[in-house]
């Protein structure tokens, strides 16, 4: 039976009880640093996407599902040179749209799907990471949309969510010029900062600071690079700038299989 | 941001010059245009800076309101940062076109601030978890010419140090009622200390050299660039690619040097000409928006 919202009326914002919990805090284990996490990549799962990809690594889970391409909306933009190679003029090249959505159960307090200004970010970089991989001249005045949804945050999200999306993209068939692997950082504090490649959840809640780094391996250039912290100084993010892109090397093998599986799937369901 | 039309010969003239370390208007690759800082230019705020950069115009007012602490830092208080890119800077930022942009700012800002060390929240806190300062910094964009976040930051970082927050007590009665009492002096502020907060330096990567302060013409030239945010100690607390190109690890490295450097002396230069406008003190000549 429907509860009285009208008479009854519940407190106008909730907070979990883990906020007045007495400070027990457990501190993340000591680890190597330069050990990534199991990773399972699953491509071509969702039957109404063109293209799709799930990664799990740790407790983090993505999904993401690429659609298009499709006329893109918007008005008309000036006129300007053409590129090379024939592609299209540089005013009919097309978009990539990208949209990371969090799950209101992903992180430890309830988050409303409107999720603000961390989301539209998260978007901003995923969009700029996955430029540099896809061959947008090739599809002129037409938008690409990728949506990513975090279900479950268990530490380097937004690595994790580049790494689905490139899959999703790949697995869609869209024009690349290379995969594209995200790794994530965390600089754990204390007398003698190191950096730790792939941090879980509780190892990122404790961090001074936090990187995340997109390489296209093949072609060794780095796609994206987003970080914020106390890092200390510019030595201290080079060494993490480079611990992060030989995760994103090592990682590259497991993504080439699931793909390769993916298609073999894709072959056997095609013949009857 | 603003978009210029550029043709190829255009363009090619810039990325040669740029490979010789020699840029349009002459400056090296390393060096920033002319900036003109000015504080105390609004009237109505606790803090507020104007920043010139070549054609970009920055102006931030700083407000600071009393609020109530978050629940998981309930001894310090917090900065808001609202970025408004106004129609006149383009007319892109007509209507709602500018938001996205401002979004972006805004965010970039969050970040930079995001740590223990750059403003001293706990000054900010007036009574643990009842009360405590807000600084609500915002942001206007009068004009666009090349390179924002740097002259944006500049202008944070200058009104910041401008800021001076009444002084307040709380006195509690005998019935344990809490009651909020202002300082009668109106001189009588506290001023923050801008030691550690960080200023942006924008390095835009053209043909195989970078630059710094790129204007609206290189930045057309530009793929991708690198946005690192740096203390006057060189500590890094924000790094960030921005663009749609990609980079070489190699070039990422060097990049981040040549921030550090120019960081370093973007910050000695800032902080020299804040002290000697405040040592001038309410006698010095107000240009404003006239001059």
């Amino acid at each position: 039976m429907p509860g009285d919202h009208r008479r009854i009326r519940g407190p106008e914002e909730s907070q979990p009880p883990q906020l007045y919990a007495a400070d027990e805090e457990e501190a993340p284990a000591a680890r190597d640093p330069t050990r990534l996490r199991p990773v399972y990549a699953r491509a071509g799962l969702l039957s109404q996407a063109k293209g799709s990809a799930y990664l799990e690594a740790g407790g983090t889970k993505v999904l993401c599902a690429v659609s298009g391409p499709r006329q893109a909306e918007g008005g008309e933009r000036g006129g300007g040179p053409a590129g090379s190679g024939g592609e299209a003029p540089a005013a009919l090249r097309g978009r990539l749209l990208c949209d990371f959505r969090r799950a209101p159960f992903a992180g430890r307090r309830r988050r409303a799907p409107p999720g603000g200004g961390e989301e539209r970010e998260l978007a901003l970089a995923l969009q700029e990471a996955l430029e540099p991989a896809v061959r947008l001249g090739r599809y002129p005045r037409a938008q690409l949309e990728v949506s990513a949804l975090l279900l479950e945050d268990g530490g380097s999200a937004l690595a994790a969510a580049l790494t689905a999306a490139a899959l999703a993209l790949a697995d869609a068939g869209v024009e690349m010029y290379d995969l594209v692997v995200g790794c994530g950082l965390s600089l754990a504090p204390g007398p003698a900062p190191t950096w730790l490649l792939d941090p879980t959840r509780l190892e990122e809640e404790h961090a001074a600071a936090g990187l995340t780094v997109a390489l296209m391996p093949v072609l060794n250039q780095v796609a994206g690079l987003l970080g914020s912290g106390e890092g200390g100084l510019i030595e201290s993010w080079a060494e993490a700038v480079r611990l992060g892109l030989e995760g994103c090397q090592r990682l590259y093998p497991v993504l080439q299989q699931s793909l390769v599986r993916a298609a073999r799937r894709r072959g056997a369901a095609a013949q009857p | 941001m603003a978009s210029v039309a550029l043709s190829e010969a255009e363009k090619v003239y810039i990325v040669h010059g740029v490979q010789e370390d020699l840029r349009v208007d002459g400056r090296g690759c390393e060096d920033y245009r002319c900036i003109e800082v000015e504080t105390d230019v609004v009237s109505n705020t606790s803090g507020s800076a104007r920043v010139k950069l070549g054609h970009t115009d920055i102006l931030v007012g700083v407000k600071a309101e009393m609020g109530t602490p978050k629940l998981e830092k309930p001894n310090e208080g917090y900065l808001e940062f609202f970025v408004d890119c106004s129609a006149n800077a383009t007319p892109e930022f007509e209507g709602r076109g500018g938001d996205d942009l401002g979004t972006e700012i805004a965010n970039t800002l969050y970040r930079i601030f995001n740590n223990k060390s750059s403003v001293d929240l706990k000054t900010l806190c007036i009574s643990p978890r009842e009360h405590c300062w807000v600084l609500y910094v915002d942001v206007l964009l009068l004009e666009c010419g090349g390179n924002l976040f740097d002259a944006i930051s500049i202008a944070v970082k200058a009104a910041l140090f401008n800021t001076s927050i009444p002084r307040v007590r709380v006195l509690e009665d005998e019935e344990g009622s809490k009651d909020i009492e202002l300082s009668d002096d109106p001189y009588d502020c506290i001023r923050l200390s801008v030691e550690n907060v960080p200023c942006i330096v924008t390095l835009c990567k053209i043909g195989y050299r970078h630059v710094v302060d790129a204007t609206l013409q290189e930045e057309a030239c530009s793929l991708a660039s690198l946005l690192v945010s740096v203390t006057s100690k060189g500590v890094v607390t924000c790094m960030r690619k921005v663009g749609k190109g990609s980079l070489d690890p190699e070039s990422i490295f060097e990049m981040m040097e040549t921030g550090k450097r120019v960081g370093k002396v973007l910050h000695a230069s800032l902080q020299s000409v804040l002290h000697k406008e405040e040592s001038l003190g309410p006698k010095r000549q107000k240009v404003g928006f006239l001059g």
